[in-house]
Order: structure tokens, then C-alpha cells, then sequence
């Protein structure tokens, strides 16, 4: 009798506050458990999704019950993050064949992010982290802002991580729905949109999609500004782009006075002119349809070759 | 024992998630949102913003609606105390839910422990200094105010079982270094850590720092409380090796091992005998301060006298009773007999200890207890002193025994 242990690996999302990491999780999730087993179905060996350990079924699985109800995950609080497991089985890969992954998860707090020394005491996991993934959302500030802040984070990282260099970065944008609209993304994202997640036979084509969606985000990245060629140049050549929206829609907030659903991105009701009340609870509209947020899963699943 | 009203001098903080909180160039975050400025650049500012980050929710918990309150109690790197409560405040500024408001009230020890210990002081007292809005930062200047009584109740914890509330007295009455952690019903945890607290002496009541609602991440926190409850293992930090666990819904304890001060508690505790605690108390007040001028009248109980050796030791030999019957008692419901004997035979000469009435029995019964307690030395020591006490011929070793051996 052969045993098998799966491929592990351990990824650490890491972020500013509401910049998307949490939700990111959710939707991962999400996506696996949904569209990812039906499209991945099989016989022998179906796509599954499990949550291997208490923190995994809180952060997967109850932020996604969260979501079923047209809720937002609740905010992180700055606490040292726990490991959050997920067991894959009938993962796909480009030759065929059926392999098992376990992914752990660290989310870090956004507030923590900036506090080196929170880091260096409460992320000691950091030096055996496999994968760096940076989720910046590019709506709310300039970009020269967003740049430096991607810069000084992965600075950061480097300091306190030994070889840090030589870990997998992967640099994820968040929130696109919000994006799909404006031209610059419109030419570079409309071809992908809307999201369908791929069957076992077009996993090769699939890939090829995010390494060219890769490189288009890298370019976007490094003509943008001055600041973003900074951050481009200081990441490894290995540094893989993605561009998801967790949510598929921009959450919302309900008007006090005319009760019209308002978008978050507006401080104002666009219906009766109210001012958005101060820390007006956000809900979703519809169920989530996540746009690419299986990619930063598919990279690691190729660099621990499961995939 | 009446209450004499106490006077504290009490701090203030409060942290929330807001867009901008008491100091500015922070930006939105949990940040500090009202603040006594003695605190302002101090390391107890710093602890009290640290502990206050801790607060979760599961999931299941929030979408029924069920928010605990979480009670803290802890010590600042001063040495002042303070008194915490955390609740859920709905949304924050990115409109997600899961903010909280945890406030502060911050007090010296001296004014603790003379006001009766934690449960003087209640977050009501925030209500005398206008309570707390999260978006309107401001400083709360610190006030002088009553302490409220500290009753014994053990209406809790006498429903616990013998073994169960023994095990955790223990580590109430001598806490150490591990953290307990008590797995049950928030609102009954908290009951019985306030209930174990207030059956302490006055003076110890400050031992015990504590926390409800210790969720999973807040194993960090452990090395700051003594005493920390969850509602159920799913919720329990992890690391749960390193604490003492206490399961009340199985009555499952880690079996401490209790001395005749605890199982004097026991026994009174569910009796529901609260003013012989009150009276066990102040007597080990007394022992400790040296007050001894008008000491109380204590009653005539070999474990109540157990229990004042077992937690003062020497100090409680001035109001030890004369009698031969009771001490030959309390010789024998002590956890290690040979101490209280030495300090017996140090301070007393037979009559004395005997007392005036006791019988030939009694007095016979006390010697013997004291000659197999006793250090050798010390006994010899003692018979050597009194050569002509007729009650220690029987015990005395003739001297032709001395080349017998």
C-alpha cells in the first residue's frame, strides 16, 4: 500500500484595511465550492473543496454563509492570524491527471500591515510562507498612492522575512466590477468578462488566458505612473499579476430616507441627495458572481505543481 | 461586617473602529477614541490599546444575533488595574459589520484593594462622565468616585460539584503561573468568576485577573489573566495544553489538589455559610497586618482554624484557641501537621496549650499528636523546658532508653 501526502502549501494574504483580502477568501471559496466542482466534476475524482481545521470553516466557510445572505464578511480584527486549511481533491492539471492539494491561509490584518514590529511578533510564519499575495484595490486612490503603498508593503516583507526574495509573489487587484466601465480596463478586461470557469480540457487554455492577462497588468502597472515602474522593478521576474472581483458587484448601502440602494462608491443618495449616513452597514444586491478569482488559486496550484 | 463606602480615583479609555479617532494622522482603524490624559505617551495606553484589539465573533454567533459582552480585568505595567467591557458596534466605516467599543476604566491598586477588589467598580461609571460616543474623540478627565459593596455570593457556586468547585477554588485561593480556563455558559462563567473573587480575602482580590469571552486568537493574551472564560470548545483559544480547564457543563476539573483552607471553603460554600467566609477573612486581614489588638470572636472549629493556618501560617498562632480537644483537632486537619506543631511548642508551654479544663483524654490526645508532628528537636527542645510538667511524664524518654538504643 502507497500513501500519497498531498501537496502543501501556505499562502499569506496581505493587504491595507478593506482592500478586499477577506472577501477574497470568501470568494475563493465560493467559486471552488460552486462553479469549480461543477465545472471540474468527474466521476472518479471530483473537484472538492474541504476545510481542514476550525479557523478554515470560520474564514471559508462562515464568511461564505455570510455572502448566501447577501451580507459582507465582518472586519478583521487585529488579532495574530491563524492558519486556515483547505483541502483540495480532483484538482485538474494541464497533463490530465487528478492530484490532492492542501493550501493554508494566513489573512493578515490590514491594520497590522504597517506595524513591523506586530509583524515580526505576531507573523512568525512569515519566513516559511510559499506565497506572498498582495491585494491592492486600485478604486479609491490615485495611483502614485496605491504604487507607493506596493512598494513600501513589499519592502516591508523583505525586512522582516529572510530570503525573502526568493518566495512567489503573486500581486492581485480587487474589486474590477467597479472598474469595467472606464476605458483603460474596459479594452484590457472586456475580452474575459464575464467569468467562466473552465472544464478539465481547457485548464492549458485557461493558463495561457492568466499569463497573458499577467503580462497586460504588468504593463498596465509599470505605464501608469512613474511610481508604478518603482514597484515593478523591485518585484522578481516570477511575479504574477491578477486582476478579480470577489463580489462580481459593488456592495451597497440603503438611503435612510428613500430607502434606494446606493452604491458604495457614492457619499451620496444619487436618488433624493441624502448624505450617506456615517457607517451605514453595506449589503449585497445579488448572490456573488466572482470574476477571476480562481487565478491566484490556479498559481499556486502550478507552483506546487497540482496543476 | 458593615461595607465602609470607598473612594476610588478612576481613568478612562475607549477604543472603536472610526475614520478618525483622539489622535490625529492615525486614519480610520481601531484606534483610541476617548482617553484620560495621565495616560497619553504611556506604556499602560499602549497595553490597554493592545488588549482592547481583541474581539471576535464567529459567524454563527453573529448572524443569530447572539454578541457577547466580553469582562475584562487585568493589570497595567504600572501596577494600576483595569476594568474592560467589549460589545459588538455594528458597522464600521467600510459599512462592514464586526466594529466593536471596548471601554476602559482604569484605577489604582491601593483603591481597589480598599475598595474590595473588582467588583467595586462597574462600566456604569462611565455614565458620570458623560459615556462615550466612538465619533466624537475627546479627552475624559479622571473623577473621584464611590466604590460599590462587595458582598460574599456563592449562590453559583454552591450549585457547582464538590470536586469541580475544590479544583477551582484552589486555584483561586493559590493561583500560580497557568491560566484557567472555564468552558461554559458566558453569563454563569461570569457569575462564578465574580463569586470566586469576592470569597477572597480583601487583599487577594486582586489575583485573580480575568476575561470572559477568550475567543480563539486571544491566546495571546493568556500571560495577562489568571482566569479566562469561553462559551464552548469551538470557541476556545487555541493552545488549550498550556491552561487548566474547567468543563461546567461535564463537571470535568484538572483535580488540583486542595489543602484544608479549601476544603473548609467546600464545606462553607455549600453550607451557604457566607458570613463565616466574611469572618474567615477578616481574621486573615487581621493575621496578615499584624491586628491583632481586638481580635474577632472566632468560633470553636478545628477547620476553621485549619483554614487561617493553611493561608497565614505563623502569623495565625496569637488566635489559635486554648484547648487541648481543639488543637489535637487542628493538628490532625492540617495539610502538613510538623510546622503548626514547631510553631506550637515555640510559643506555648503545656498548660497553655492545654488550657484549664481538658480533660485527661484531650490533653493525652494533644501531646501524642504533637510529639509525632513535631520535629525531634523541637520536641525535645520542649519537654527539656518544662522538667517538672506532669503532663509530659508519660511522654518523656527515660533515660535508660537513651543506652537501650
Amino acid at each position: 500500500m502507497r500513501f500519497f501526502k498531498p501537496r502543501e502549501r501556505t499562502v499569506a494574504i496581505i493587504g491595507y484595511p478593506n482592500h478586499g483580502k477577506t472577501v477574497f477568501l470568501a470568494g475563493l471559496f465560493w467559486d471552488s465550492f460552486f462553479a469549480l466542482s461543477e465545472s471540474f466534476d468527474d466521476p472518479r475524482n471530483p473537484y472538492a473543496v474541504r476545510a481542514a481545521n476550525a479557523r478554515a470553516a470560520e474564514v471559508f466557510f462562515g464568511n461564505a454563509i455570510t455572502l448566501s445572505r447577501m451580507q459582507l464578511p465582518p472586519s478583521s480584527p487585529r488579532t495574530p492570524p491563524e492558519p486556515a486549511l483547505l483541502e483540495f481533491s480532483g484538482v485538474p492539471g494541464v497533463d490530465g491527471r487528478r492530484r490532492k492539494a492542501r493550501v493554508v491561509f494566513y489573512d493578515i490584518p490590514g491594520e497590522a500591515v504597517t506595524d513591523e514590529e506586530w509583524l515580526l511578533n505576531n507573523a512568525p510564519f512569515l519566513p516559511k510562507t510559499d506565497d506572498i499575495l498582495f491585494i491592492f484595490d486600485p478604486t479609491r486612490a490615485d495611483f502614485s498612492e496605491r504604487a507607493l503603498q506596493a512598494a513600501d508593503l513589499r519592502d516591508k516583507i523583505l525586512r522582516i522575512v529572510p530570503g525573502g526574495e526568493r518566495k512567489n509573489y503573486i500581486v492581485v487587484l480587487s474589486k474590477m466590477d467597479e472598474l469595467r466601465d472606464e476605458n483603460e480596463w474596459a479594452s484590457m478586461i472586456a475580452e474575459y468578462w464575464p467569468d467562466h470557469s473552465p472544464l478539465p480540457n481547457q485548464i492549458d487554455t485557461y493558463v495561457q488566458d492568466m499569463e497573458r492577462l499577467s503580462r497586460l497588468l504588468r504593463q498596465w502597472w509599470i505605464d501608469r505612473a512613474h511610481g508604478g515602474r518603482g514597484f515593478v522593478n523591485q518585484m522578481p521576474p516570477s511575479t504574477r499579476y491578477c486582476a478579480i472581483s470577489s463580489l462580481g458587484c459593488q456592495p451597497a448601502w440603503r438611503c435612510p430616507e428613500c430607502s434606494h440602494p446606493q452604491a458604495d462608491s457614492l457619499s451620496g443618495c444619487g436618488h433624493c441627495g441624502t448624505p450617506r449616513p456615517r457607517n451605514a452597514p453595506l449589503v449585497l444586491g445579488a448572490k456573488p458572481r466572482p470574476f477571476r478569482v480562481r487565478d491566484p488559486l490556479f498559481w499556486v496550484f502550478r507552483s506546487m505543481r497540482a496543476m | 461586617m458593615t461595607h465602609t463606602q470607598s473612594s476610588l480615583q478612576a481613568l478612562f479609555h475607549a477604543s472603536c473602529n472610526v475614520e478618525c479617532g483622539y489622535f490625529s494622522g492615525r486614519g480610520r482603524g481601531f484606534q483610541t477614541v476617548a482617553v484620560s490624559e495621565e495616560l497619553i505617551g504611556t506604556e499602560d495606553l499602549k497595553r490597554l490599546e493592545d488588549v482592547a484589539t481583541y474581539y471576535e465573533v464567529s459567524a454563527d454567533r453573529r448572524a443569530a444575533g447572539d454578541l457577547p459582552v466580553k469582562r475584562t480585568f487585568y493589570r497595567l505595567p504600572s501596577g494600576k488595574y483595569a476594568l474592560g467591557e467589549t460589545v459588538d458596534w455594528g458597522a464600521g466605516p467600510s459599512g462592514r459589520p464586526g466594529n466593536y467599543l471596548a471601554k476602559h476604566v482604569i484605577v489604582d491598586a491601593p483603591d481597589l484593594l480598599a475598595a474590595g477588589g473588582p467588583s467595586a467598580v462597574t462600566m456604569a461609571i462611565w455614565q458620570e462622565v458623560g459615556g462615550v460616543d466612538p465619533d466624537q474623540p475627546r479627552a475624559i478627565p479622571g473623577i473621584r468616585t464611590a466604590g460599590l459593596p462587595v458582598p460574599v455570593d456563592v449562590s453559583e457556586l454552591s450549585q457547582l460539584t464538590p470536586p469541580f468547585l475544590g479544583s477551582l477554588l484552589a486555584h483561586a485561593v493559590y493561583p500560580g503561573e497557568r491560566t484557567a480556563l472555564l468552558v461554559g455558559d458566558e453569563a454563569r462563567c461570569y457569575r462564578i468568576i465574580q463569586q470566586l473573587i469576592s470569597v477572597l480575602p480583601p487583599s487577594d482580590r486582586l489575583s485573580i485577573p480575568y476575561s470572559t469571552h477568550f475567543y480563539r486568537a486571544c491566546d495571546f493574551l493568556r500571560p495577562h489573566f489568571r482566569l479566562v472564560s469561553v462559551r464552548s470548545w469551538s470557541e476556545a483559544p487555541s493552545g488549550r495544553q498550556a491552561y487548566l480547564v474547567f468543563d461546567l457543563e461535564r463537571s470535568q476539573d484538572p483535580s488540583l489538589p486542595i489543602d484544608a483552607s479549601v476544603r473548609w471553603l467546600v464545606d462553607t460554600i455549600l453550607g451557604g455559610r457566607t458570613e463565616e467566609i466574611q469572618l474567615l477573612n477578616h481574621t486573615i486581614e487581621c493575621a496578615r497586618h499584624g491586628n491583632l489588638q481586638s481580635p474577632p470572636q472566632l468560633p470553636d472549629s478545628a477547620a476553621f482554624y485549619a483554614a487561617l493556618w493553611e493561608r497565614v501560617g505563623k502569623a495565625s498562632i496569637p488566635l489559635l484557641p486554648q484547648g487541648a480537644a481543639l488543637l489535637a483537632e487542628l493538628l490532625g486537619a492540617v495539610t502538613a501537621s510538623r510546622p503548626l506543631a514547631d510553631a506550637l511548642l515555640a510559643t506555648g508551654s503545656p498548660a497553655e496549650l492545654c488550657g484549664t479544663a481538658a480533660s485527661p483524654d484531650a490533653v493525652k490526645a494533644l501531646m501524642t499528636a504533637l510529639k509525632g508532628a513535631a520535629t525531634p528537636h523541637a520536641w525535645n527542645q520542649w519537654t527539656n523546658q518544662w522538667p517538672n510538667e506532669p503532663r509530659l511524664s508519660p511522654f518523656r524518654t527515660p533515660a535508660w532508653a537513651f543506652w537501650k538504643r
